[in-house]
């Protein structure tokens, strides 16, 4: 599981951290951090649902 | 637009607005009524678009079709909704420091105890409303939690907002008794601002009023248009929701089935609810500068209406989008917006429908929607139910 972030793409709406805040950071009015670019199995069913719920679909999921 | 004709006040549309949305899509794209004076664009593509470029399709008149909350006035009550760059990302921006998302995550175990003290007493009565006695309860409850409004307060809380969002019939705007509510409650949050403002404590109304950009700081009005934002739009919609699951599921029982049977399925329930028939049905904004769409020029000035129940039905984006069908992929959903103005309280209304309808799910084996008496809200904006009674078998 490899996650990417378009970084063009991300408003920092921050539905992902919302979802998953192990794995994502958005600081105060800025865009996405990924803190942990390939997140153990365990937490696949939340990083699906921050990569789902992107409302600018910045979150690629690979691998 | 020959023999299409679209009037979102119009009780009969209130019951099924969505073979004129079709319509509009297939005929009028763009879609001009002069007696109400506003155009509407119905398409997805159009939709999402729209809403992404805030520089031509502005929100300073604010997005509301009534007309008391329709002007330059609109910010007083809707905050952010109701701006455009720079206001809007200045407010937003400060909004954001309060906002937070481990804020919201913070209240899963609140949201949990508030579903479970009105669900509780509802299922034991076997029959109730389910948007009296639940879903028109509990988000409200969440916001004053949110706020920081005691307990004792939050009946009359809740009274005084159910009357904000109330519409009586024939009256295309909010109803006098529905102003002095406001009035009310706009009294009351002022005063719990300044309260929190001399004695800060844990919840969001203090973190709104410490939030600075350098010395930039929310003034106590802007704290409170942004407290009076929540119950407007944080809080009617997502009981609209709730009831909305609850009655398009029992009408499509193989569907309900997954949910009923596996609670790890109560998510797309939410999602496809979400597309099918959202609560936030037309959103408006007004036309910055002569733009073309679909071959006419709307001139500056004008309104423009935002279909968003007619987006999420389009086939070219949607297969078989009349079909309720909770295995599809919804990801294309634009019932919280786009762009700047995505919906703040995405991220709260989903996880408070996910936790609400779960519970459900856990403590009821069956239920039953009386659709015969069901009431429907009779608002531009907002579509859902004013009573939905349901009777349960619990487990």
């Amino acid at each position: 599981m490899k996650l990417e972030a378009d970084l063009d793409l991300c408003q920092g709406h921050a539905m992902c951290e919302l979802e998953a805040p192990d794995v994502f950071e958005v600081p105060r009015a800025g865009k996405v951090r990924i803190l942990v670019e390939e997140p153990d199995e365990s937490m696949r069913a939340q990083v699906e649902a921050a990569v789902r719920y992107c409302p600018t679909r910045a979150l690629t999921l690979g691998g | 637009m020959q023999g299409t004709w679209y009037d979102p006040y119009d009780y009969a549309l209130h019951e099924d607005p969505y073979p004129a949305y079709r319509r509009l899509r297939e005929r009028a794209p763009l879609y001009r009524n002069d007696e109400l004076d506003f155009w509407a664009i119905s398409r997805h593509a159009d939709v999402s678009a729209a809403f992404r470029d805030h520089e031509r399709f502005s929100s300073a008149n604010g997005v509301s079709l009534d007309p008391s909350a329709w002007g330059p006035a609109a910010h007083r009550t809707m905050s952010f909704l109701a701006m455009d760059p720079p206001a809007h990302t200045r407010m937003r921006a400060l909004v954001s420091k309060g906002f937070t998302p481990r804020r919201v995550r913070e209240l899963e175990g609140d949201i949990l105890r508030l579903t479970r003290r009105h669900l509780g007493p509802a299922l034991e009565a076997g029959e109730f409303d389910a948007v009296a006695d639940f879903a028109g309860k509990l988000p409200m409850d969440v916001v004053s939690e949110l706020m920081g409004v005691p307990e004792s307060d939050r009946d009359e809380v809740r009274r005084l907002a159910d009357l904000v969002v109330h519409r009586e019939k024939g009256l295309n705007d909010l109803p006098p008794a529905g102003m002095e509510a406001a009035l009310v409650l706009a009294g009351y949050y002022q005063d719990l601002v300044a309260e929190r403002r001399r004695r800060p404590r844990s919840d969001l109304t203090s973190a709104l009023l410490a939030a600075g950009e350098g010395r930039d700081r929310m003034t106590d009005e802007e704290v409170v248009a942004f407290l009076f934002l929540m119950v407007v739009a944080g809080n009617e919609t997502t009981t609209k929701l709730l009831a909305n699951a609850l009655y398009w599921g029992r009408r499509n029982p193989d569907q309900l089935a997954g949910p009923m049977a596996d609670p790890a399925l109560v998510p797309a329930w939410v999602e496809e609810t979400l597309r099918y028939d959202t609560s936030s049905q037309l959103i408006a904004r007004t036309v910055t500068e002569d733009t073309e769409l679909h071959g006419t020029v709307v001139p500056a000035g004008a309104r423009l209406l935002l279909l968003v129940g007619s987006a999420n039905r389009d086939e070219r984006v949607f297969d078989r989008p009349d079909v309720y069908d909770l295995g599809r992929d919804t990801s294309a959903l634009i019932s919280f917006g786009g762009g700047r103005h995505f919906c703040l309280g995405a991220g709260l209304a989903r996880l408070e429908a996910r936790l609400a309808l779960t519970e459900f799910v856990r403590r009821v084996r069956a239920y039953d929607v009386h659709a015969e008496r069901a009431v429907r809200v009779h608002s531009v904006n907002v579509r859902g139910f004013a009573s939905l009674p349901v009777t349960v078998t619990p487990r």
